[in-house]
């Protein structure tokens, strides 16, 4: 009797295991997607590449994660947006994004001088948008 | 041994004479009414007092000097903040700025006061008046998104 409810137990606690998992995955899939539909194509997968690695809500850099959560880029409030945006402008421009030291270590994140050009467009035409109330 | 601590006690002394000939340029413009944030925006009186004390020393063109920030090398240590800070960030020229740099100092002002990155530790140790209640970050903050909106929809 005591052997037969312990495999009940057993066979429970694997179906909450696998549920869990299930449940994580899911929540993965939607996170990695959220950035796709929030963004342009081509300014969604350049943030993907070369961005999103760092600036999302699961990334280890505190420092990272205060400057922008790509990931959060819809909950994020207009004037925050517009602020990050000219953040954006800034680093992209100085080249200070994404960091030397990252590069280093992945040089095929480097951002192209085409790359370099359409988000530094987007940044700008997307803060006129926001400003515009569109 | 004694009359080397005097002769030392004696040189520091001189030292520290002789470079009080050697002053900063103090930061003290006339304020510009165009282009001063406190002018330009005119926040409620208990904002706008709580960001002339917390933030123009190092961000405007109007430092308020102590006594004893006249003396060297006090004096060269607060000029470097000063530039940093204004290099930073100058509320004595938020006028000239554009739409989206306004909107952006502002959504940053709220940022670094309530994560408390601003004011610096050091100056809110000196500065009894520049040290910000829970009370107080909310009402920058309240205002600065007010603000924020209305400069979007000018």
């Amino acid at each position: 009797m005591f052997h037969f409810i312990l495999v009940v137990m057993k066979k429970k606690m694997l179906g909450v295991l696998i549920g869990a998992l299930g449940l994580l995955l899911f929540l993965s899939f939607n996170q990695s997607n959220r950035a796709d539909d929030v963004f342009p194509e081509e300014v969604g997968a350049i943030l993907k590449s070369s961005c999103l690695g760092c600036h999302n809500t699961e990334a280890r850099s505190e420092d990272a994660k205060k400057a922008v959560q790509f990931d959060l880029w819809d909950d994020y409030r207009v004037t925050k947006k517009i602020g990050i945006l000219g953040k954006m402008g800034e680093v992209i421009e100085e080249g200070k994004m994404p960091p030397k030291k990252f590069l280093e270590k992945n040089p095929d994140k480097k951002l192209t001088e085409d790359q370099t050009k359409l988000l530094l467009e987007w940044t700008k035409t997307e803060s006129e948008r926001l400003m515009q109330g569109n | 041994m004694k009359r080397a601590v005097k002769w030392a006690g004696m040189g520091l002394a001189a030292g520290l004479v002789v470079i009080q000939f050697f002053q900063p340029e103090k930061n003290m413009s006339p304020v510009n009414p165009a282009e001063d944030l406190l002018m330009v925006t005119s926040p409620p009186g208990q904002v706008a007092d709580l960001i002339k004390s917390s933030c123009y020393d190092c961000h405007s063109n109007q430092t308020v000097y102590p006594w004893y920030s006249k003396v060297a090398p006090v004096s060269w240590y607060l000029q470097k903040h000063i530039k940093e800070g204004k290099s930073d960030l100058n509320v004595s020229e938020y006028g000239s700025m554009d739409k989206a740099d306004k909107i952006e100092f502002l959504v940053d002002i709220c940022e670094v006061v309530e994560a408390g990155t601003m004011p610096l530790l050091s100056f809110a140790l000196i500065h009894k008046a520049a040290r910000l209640s829970e009370e107080d970050k909310e009402a920058i903050c309240v205002w600065s998104e007010e603000e924020a909106l209305k400069v979007m929809r000018e």
